[in-house]
């Protein structure tokens, strides 16, 4: 996934106004002065530690040269319910990224008997990288026990950002959650809430400023649910500049801003630039390829290995990027797009988000949401991530699709060309396109209690998405390892000749990767006199049953639209009868808007000495709504069923 | 006297290293000063390098969290070389001062990547006495080459085509594995003396003596006050003891700040009190402040882990140890006190220091050596005892009986304590997992026991359509530790296996017929040898059946010859483990 990246410059982000004499909201909000010790419930006691409050705010102001910059307090309020709890909070960590100075760093522990233990300023230690994370303060506190309260709270002046999202839930409860946006009059922001969290009320008893004000009684812990998405689905709020009056009345961020912003720095190249592009791709033979579709397949695919892409290489000129092959990711999108423009390929730039993270908003343009680039081909109706490596053209990233995005195009009227943008849908592949089949000879050998299996898997689009692209770069333990992953035996030393098929550069996500190798198994074969019990269901790799005890919040999410088909070919042995096949029917289905989303079927004939076992699953949707998530669980339970299928084998 | 080691190193970047490997980093100390470092980069062209200076070469300081420690005031000199590419070279010099003496030295000579070259060498004055040790686990070919005339004294090790040092499951530290030598400077001539300074067990102690003369001179009010109320109607010492280890192991949460010499000397004990939170030292000095109070004989102790694979008696140095905990002796005892495990009963040194040499500061002038037992393995038990029956729908539904002790206990406390119910429950069903993915946990229930108790979790579950049937006759597999050998698998294993402890585990089930009555039963078996051994029995009456696994680990450092005795015992269990129960109803 990639970061956000800021490109372009945006000239609002600078004030030039008068400094005056100001109160900041941090300077009257202090903590008490005598505080008392949260009295938790029974029922929140049974948590390691409760957050008794969270009161944050975020106040705009201008500095002494008029230069916007942002005071940003955070106050918490912890309850400490047990040791677990202690190692938790008696420690903190403030962030340093950004600050250009620390105003206050407070933390304090009071007991259960109300004493309070203030900061030992000697425990604060900066540090340059903490964690990889970056430059951080880290503290201790004293006098942490359970039962007692945690309070921390520091402000810091901040260097300006226009727009921030903010995930308002943590690991704990939260018993009151406070957030404060403060600005100068004259710049105005919008604020958006997500995910069941409160709306923000402006202040209107505050007159020399705006303030924005959210209060919210409770939030739940981050729980996270099997199949939902992570952070997308989490209670948060956005924050973003919209207008400076003293400037101008027009909005600062618009959908066709924001596309102008990227159409200028992606899609204007200099001329001599263009020349020796043209030169680079006629030397190898990509303009030369007959169709659309193999032209960007052999860009891509040169691009994508013969140059290395990353953020640790400067912007610098196209043309020494190119003669380096080091490129930086802005470089490298402009280098497709120049590329398309000399082949006169039709393209568009979708511009999304990682889905998992956060979803596009249509109705608040901002830079937060164009973060994830992708390419789109109306001509052959594909799509690519051109950063992504293990990507290619029909396959970007997953986690763009079932999701909106900005897609950006150039339309020219003679000489002038400029951007034409539109938010549409980025709707998923079809499930055909996504498969992981078995093919499994199985031979039941009686006398050693074994099964001989031959297997063959083939794995095609986003089910190779994370090995196909990679493995042929990958050292021979790396191999070793990623294929475990897909043996039926947990003991390496059992399997035989195995391949895996299918992973050059021409063969990704045009033919599927095969991965092929033979084993004897002592672990499916169980024994009871003369009776041979096969755990055929264990045939299909094993699943993992979906539990749901409590009551569901999110919706349920897959990657991406796939289907499974398993055939297993076993044979009777010779004298032996199988019994109970009719056992390894099932048929499990969930229907979304009376079509068929999600289904597990699996059927048995036999033929001469053979069993045929077909076992299909399918999943044709992304997202599931809760009304139908108990259908889900079942086609998803279904292949576990099946896990547990045996076949008895008797003397006839 | 001046320590000085210089350093020059040449690493050749391969294709498949080139996206990991982007920068170096060279840690620097108050007690190792880095110093003078250069580095560069050889650009090769396909046919020759030419060298060219690198000058992204920044201070750091960086900190994580990854060895326990929330402070060590760690910097590195982070050297970038982002424009690298395969076939380039990066040579990196520098010098590392010795501030501290006793920190001085090691020549290691293996890497976690193949090796072309490595020297090492030792050089210094015919009046200074060296003492050196070496360490040979990857069974390289040591011959050093001694070189002196009037003045000084040089040796040096050498050696080529080092392959790479691997990390494999339940392996060793690094220094299991690698190849070393330890160098410690004994004495060095004065005009008038010789001057001690390290490589002995006296001139060990009395630097550990000397970090710890400053601290807890006079007893503070406040730990006389704790120690009073702590031990006020204990009748007996080892009463005392009990009450003041357990006070701090329950008290004081582990947080360290480790950054120079808050590294190795134990903060104030009564600070420790207040703050409620210390490292190792700082627990292991409380505890010996707390019993001098009660008048108890506990005294403090450096020991290292087991990470650390040589001894105080073989090598005496600072090198031998990276922990500290409190030591009870008399004519009759000694027990170790180390309160950083936090579920530990009185008495069970923490797994980690087991086997391990103490050394012990009695007084001012005086120490002693004492090693922590390794702990038997019939201390070490998981038992996992369950009754169950089958329902006309093939389910099984039971309750199970899981009791832990010794480390078994202390292991599971520390990750299971304190969670919520639902961590607790999804991380249940993994660990007590019977037959099928269709196993759930129904109710469970932690039994509040006393320390010293065993640990014991009662639960009911299921197990959805377990029982196979046909043709009237019910057929199931009562042996759950059916993978439980999986751990052991020794295809392509190089290292020698590092357990934390031995100890036995155990399974009974108690089948309980009902309407059904016993058509055949799998034989008993049993495969014994001193690494491992397991005990497979089955016993059926008119109402029920009996089943044991009785799995127990003898050994817990399994060495490379000792793997096809191991592998039989793996062998003959897999013969074993699929075999089926056969039921018929009762008429």
């Amino acid at each position: 996934m990639k970061k956000l990246k800021y490109i372009g410059t945006l000239t609002l982000i600078f004030f030039v106004n008068a400094f005056l004499a100001q109160s900041f909201y941090y300077q009257a909000h202090n903590w008490e002065k005598t505080p008392t010790v949260y009295k938790p419930t029974d029922e929140q006691k049974k948590q390691d530690i409760i957050i008794v409050f969270e009161k944050n705010s975020y106040e705009i102001a201008y500095d002494a040269d008029g230069q916007a910059v942002i005071y940003e307090t955070m106050h918490t309020r912890y309850h400490v319910n047990n040791q677990k709890g202690v190692d938790e909070v008696n420690k903190g960590y403030m962030s340093m990224r950004n600050v250009i100075e620390e105003i206050d760093l407070n933390a304090r522990s009071i007991s259960s008997e109300n004493k309070i233990t203030y900061l030992n300023r000697s425990t604060v230690k900066a540090v340059d990288n903490f964690e990889n994370a970056g430059a951080y303060k880290i503290f201790a506190i004293d006098g942490v026990e359970p039962n007692c309260d945690v309070e921390i709270k520091y402000t810091n002046k901040k260097q300006y950002y226009t727009y921030s999202y903010n995930v308002a839930s943590s690991n704990y409860k939260t018993l009151e959650f406070e957030t404060h946006i403060l600005s100068p009059k004259n710049l105005v922001y919008d604020i958006r809430c997500y995910n069941g969290l409160s709306n923000f009320i402006k202040d209107t008893t505050t007159t020399d400023k705006n303030h924005w004000i959210l209060m919210q009684g409770s939030i739940h812990s981050n729980k996270k649910e099997k199949y939902s998405a992570s952070k997308a689905n989490k209670p948060a709020f956005m924050f973003q500049l919209s207008y400076n009056t003293d400037k101008t009345k027009a909005k600062i961020y618009s959908w066709e801003t924001i596309s102008k912003e990227y159409y200028n720095s992606l899609f204007i190249e200099d001329n001599l630039n263009l020349k020796s592009l043209k030169k680079l791709l006629e030397s190898n033979k990509i303009s030369s390829q007959e169709t659309t579709e193999k032209k960007i397949r052999e860009l891509e695919s040169y691009i994508k290995t013969n140059f290395e892409i990353s953020d640790n290489f400067k912007n610098s000129d196209l043309a020494k990027s190119i003669s380096e092959k080091k490129i930086s990711e802005l470089n490298a999108i402009r280098l497709f797009v120049a590329s398309f423009k000399i082949m006169a390929i039709g393209f568009e730039i979708a511009l999304t988000t990682d889905r998992d993270q956060f979803r596009f908003d249509t109705k608040m343009p901002s830079y937060i949401y164009v973060n994830e680039y992708v390419m789109y081909f109306a001509e052959i109706d594909k799509y690519m991530s051109p950063l992504e490596f293990s990507s290619r053209l029909g396959f970007p990233n997953p986690y763009v699709f079932n999701n909106e995005g900005l897609f950006i195009k150039e339309v020219s009227i003679g000489d002038i060309s400029t951007a034409s943008s539109k938010i549409k849908v980025l709707k998923p592949l079809d499930v055909k396109s996504s498969y992981h089949n078995y093919e499994v000879k199985a031979d039941v050998n009686i006398s050693s209690s074994t099964l001989q299996l031959d297997i063959t898997q083939k794995l095609a689009g986003y089910s190779a998405y994370y090995l196909q692209p990679i493995y042929r770069f990958l050292n021979d333990e790396q191999k070793l390892e990623s294929r475990k992953a897909y043996y039926l035996s947990e003991d390496i030393s059992t399997i035989k000749n195995a391949q895996v098929l299918n992973t050059d550069e021409k063969d990704l996500f045009v033919n599927p990767m095969i991965i092929k190798y033979s084993v004897e198994q002592n672990d499916y074969l169980e024994a009871a006199g003369t009776k041979y019990f096969l755990k055929v269901g264990l045939l299909i790799g094993k699943q993992e049953e979906l539990y749901q005890d409590e009551v569901r919040i999110n919706p349920a999410e897959t990657g991406y639209p796939h289907y499974m088909n398993r055939e297993l070919i076993i044979n009777i042995p010779v004298g032996y009868k199988a019994t109970n096949l009719n056992e390894l029917v099932i048929k499990k289905v969930c229907n979304v808007g009376g079509a068929e989303a999600a289904t597990f079927s699996s059927s048995y004939q036999v033929k001469d000495d053979k069993i045929i076992v077909t076992v299909y699953e399918d999943y044709k949707r992304v997202d599931y709504p809760l009304s139908v998530f108990n259908e889900f669980k079942e086609v998803i339970n279904a292949a576990a069923d099946f896990n547990k299928r045996t076949i008895v084998f008797e003397k006839q | 006297m001046q320590i000085t080691k210089t350093f020059s190193e040449k690493f050749l970047i391969s294709r498949s290293t080139l996206n990991i490997i982007r920068n170096l980093k060279v840690r620097t100390s108050s007690f190792i000063k880095v110093s003078d470092i250069q580095a560069y980069i050889h650009v090769y062209n396909g046919k020759n390098h030419s060298k060219k200076k690198l000058t992204d070469i920044v201070l750091k300081s960086e900190d994580d969290l990854k060895n326990g420690v929330f402070y060590e005031g760690d910097e590195f000199y982070v050297i970038n070389f982002f424009d690298a590419k395969g076939g380039d070279i990066i040579e990196v010099n520098y010098k590392e001062t010795y501030v501290e003496p006793q920190f001085f030295g090691a020549l290691f000579f293996a890497e976690y990547y193949p090796v072309l070259h490595r020297s090492g060498s030792i050089s210094c004055a015919n009046d200074i006495k060296i003492v050196r040790k070496e360490f040979n686990n990857q069974q390289l070919k040591f011959d050093p080459k001694i070189e002196s005339d009037k003045k000084k004294i040089s040796i040096t090790w050498a050696f080529d085509s080092l392959k790479p040092i691997v990390d494999e499951e339940k392996d060793g530290s690094y220094k299991n594995k690698s190849s070393y030598v330890l160098l410690s400077i004994e004495s060095y001539k004065t005009k008038d003396s010789i001057k001690q300074i390290a490589g002995t067990a006296k001139n060990l102690y009395a630097w550990y003596s000397k970090l710890l003369e400053s601290i807890d001179v006079i007893a503070d009010s406040s730990i006389i006050k704790l120690s009073d109320s702590l031990t006020v109607g204990a009748k007996t010492d080892l009463d005392k003891l009990k009450r003041i280890f357990y006070w701090v192991e329950s008290k004081i949460a582990y947080l360290a700040y480790e950054d120079g010499l808050g590294g190795y000397i134990p903060r104030e004990s009564s600070l420790v009190c207040k703050r409620k939170y210390g490292d190792c030292k700082d627990m292991a000095n409380l505890i010996v402040q707390l019993c001098k109070t009660a008048k108890l004989p506990v005294y403090p102790t450096w020991i290292g882990t087991t990470d650390i694979p040589y001894q105080f008696s073989e090598f005496p140095s600072a090198f031998c140890s990276n922990h500290m905990i409190a030591t009870y002796i008399t004519a009759t005892d000694t027990i170790f006190l180390d309160a950083t495990g936090r579920f530990y009963p009185f008495g069970l040194p923490t797994s980690m220091i087991q086997g391990k040499e103490g050394f012990v500061g009695v007084d001012k002038n005086n120490f002693v050596i004492a090693k922590v037992p390794i702990i038997n393995k019939l201390k070490n038990i998981i038992h996992d005892s369950v009754v169950l029956s089958v329902n006309e729908n093939n389910d099984i539904k039971g309750r199970g009986y899981y009791k832990l002790s010794g480390y078994e206990k202390t292991d599971m406390m520390s990750y299971f304590e304190e969670k919520s119910y639902e961590w607790q429950k999804d991380h249940l069903v993994k660990l007590l997992q019977k037959g099928n993915n269709k196993f759930s946990i129904d109710t469970f229930n932690v039994k509040k026991v006393a320390t010293e108790d065993p640990y014991l979790i009662t639960y009911t579950f299921t197990v959805k359509n377990y029982v196979s049937e046909n043709k009237g006759e019910k057929y199931l597999n009562l042996n759950f530790y059916k993978d439980y050998f999986d751990q052991f698998f020794l295809s392509g294993r190089i290292n020698a296996f590092y357990l934390r402890y031995a100890g036995r585990q155990k399974l009974t089930v108690n089948f309980e017929l009902n309407n059904y009555t016993v058509k055949e039963l799998p034989e008993n078996v049993e495969f014994r040898n001193e690494i491992i051994e397991y005990k497979v029995k089955y016993h059926s009456s008119k109402t029920n059946i009996i089943f044991e696994n009785t799995i127990d680990i003898n050994k817990i450092n399994i060495q490379p010859s000792e793997f096809t005795d191991l592998g039989n015992v793996s062998a003959n269990y897999k013969k074993t483990k699929s075999k089926l129960v056969t039921l018929i109803s009762k008429k």
